[in-house]
């Protein structure tokens, strides 16, 4: 088991119910849960290839319960999707990783709002979590806020720090570093939470070097919506 | 020419793991001197129970006076901004024409991350330490092929141990030099 997986997507705000989900600027909900559905599925696609989807654990808003796509469930064993109401989403958040068989100590976590992931970054995660040292792996965004993180050796006192909603990564580090763990911050991502990000996501997407951020599918989704708000690039 | 190695670090403390794959590079790579060049590191990013870059530095000192084939440098500590290996190079190409960067195999690992990597491979050697127990990675970039693997003695040790076992008040007699060990205790580092 030492080289079994588990990711865990975190979204801790509604994405699937149009009515509810989470927007900004001039977005109307049905487009800010197209949004945050293709960042989501872009994760799916981006670790697929390298992890069993049996590996997977989605947790979500209890808000999208009713709301899931079949695309989604069908595609997850339904044993691998929690929700919790927002209120309680932050205390229950370190119990979510007791759902990963105990032996299973190299863990990912994902909270979905952002691009800027290649398949040469997982690669590059994976190797370093191959270390015989404890490794813990930060991506941070251009909002200071740590998105994505993966350890060799997941202890519950991570789950303690990270279950913050700021997970600030200075602050954060500071609190993990008394874990002992072998810290790599790597390359920035970018996260889209505010207006000011979404045209910023196209300048982003439309540089060749981050043409490996998303396949030609989920980038298609990507410009319905920059057609679609076209005044605001 | 005098042939050098250059090895990078936070060094806090330095300890007898860092000599020992040091002395070992030096032997194999058939170098002159080998200059550590302790890192700067942001005063709000220091991590618990780390000590200042003074304490660093008068340390690593300690620990390699009497191998005179070691040698320090404080460019990075002078520049009190976190700094790109890239920068140090051209900095120390003024000086020296054949360098040695040595590196650790995880730094391998995020090679085609750092500044200007093709940049480090014009400008010297990039050579890796690569213990016994690094197993062969499974996704390698270009630069695995150009970077030279040399298989350094493995010392199970840390500087992030050494630093936990002073806060326990535990003794890291044969783990740092006598001299280090001495400084460490007078100045009540790590606690």
């Amino acid at each position: 088991m030492a080289n079994a997986l588990a990711v865990f997507f975190v979204v801790s705000e509604p994405i699937f119910s149009t009515e509810q989900c989470k927007t900004f600027g001039h977005f109307s909900n049905e487009n800010a849960s197209l949004l945050y559905k293709t960042l989501l599925l872009n994760m799916f696609e981006l670790f697929s290839p390298l992890v069993q989807k049996e590996e997977f654990y989605l947790y979500l808003n209890e808000v999208d319960n009713a709301a899931l796509g079949i695309e989604l469930t069908e595609s997850l064993p339904s044993s691998h999707i929690f929700f919790a109401g927002s209120e309680t989403m932050d205390s229950a958040f370190p119990q979510l990783f007791e759902r990963k068989d105990p032996e299973t100590k190299k863990v990912f976590y994902v909270n979905p709002d952002f691009v800027g992931l290649t398949p040469n970054d997982v690669h590059q995660i994976m190797n370093l979590l191959q270390l015989e040292d404890d490794v813990l792996i930060l991506k941070k965004t251009q909002h200071k806020k740590v998105d994505f993180f993966a350890t060799n050796n997941f202890r519950p006192e991570i789950a303690e720090i990270v279950k913050k909603k700021n997970f600030v990564c200075d602050s954060s580090l500071k609190k993990l570093s008394g874990l002992d763990y072998h810290v790599y911050k790597l390359k920035d991502i970018f996260s889209v939470t505010h207006a000011n990000d979404f045209p910023e996501l196209y300048k982003m997407l439309s540089r060749k070097e981050n043409y490996d951020c998303c396949s030609k599918q989920i980038h298609d989704r990507f410009t319905h919506l920059f057609i679609e708000y076209k005044e605001l690039l | 020419m005098e042939r050098i190695g250059i090895f990078g670090g936070t060094f806090d403390p330095i300890h007898i793991g860092h000599l020992i794959a040091a002395q070992s590079l030096l032997e194999i790579r058939k170098l002159d001197k080998i200059i550590f060049i302790p890192c700067y590191i942001s005063p709000h990013k220091r991590q618990a129970r780390s000590s200042s870059p003074e304490h660093r530095l008068e340390i690593l000192k300690l620990s390699i006076q009497y191998q005179k084939q070691f040698a320090f440098s404080e460019i990075e500590l002078h520049r009190q901004e976190v700094s790109f290996t890239i920068d140090t190079v051209r900095e120390l190409k003024k000086q020296y024409d054949y360098i040695d960067l040595i590196i650790g195999y995880d730094n391998l690992i995020v090679f085609d991350s750092w500044k200007e990597p093709d940049e480090l491979f014009n400008l010297t050697n990039v050579v890796v330490m690569k213990r016994t127990i690094d197993k062969e990675i499974e996704y390698k970039h270009k630069y695995y092929e150009q970077a030279t693997i040399i298989q350094t003695p493995y010392v199970e040790l840390s500087s992030t141990y050494i630093r936990s076992r002073v806060s326990q008040h535990l003794p890291i007699d044969f783990m740092v030099t006598h001299l280090a060990k001495e400084y460490i205790l007078n100045h009540n580092l790590y606690l």
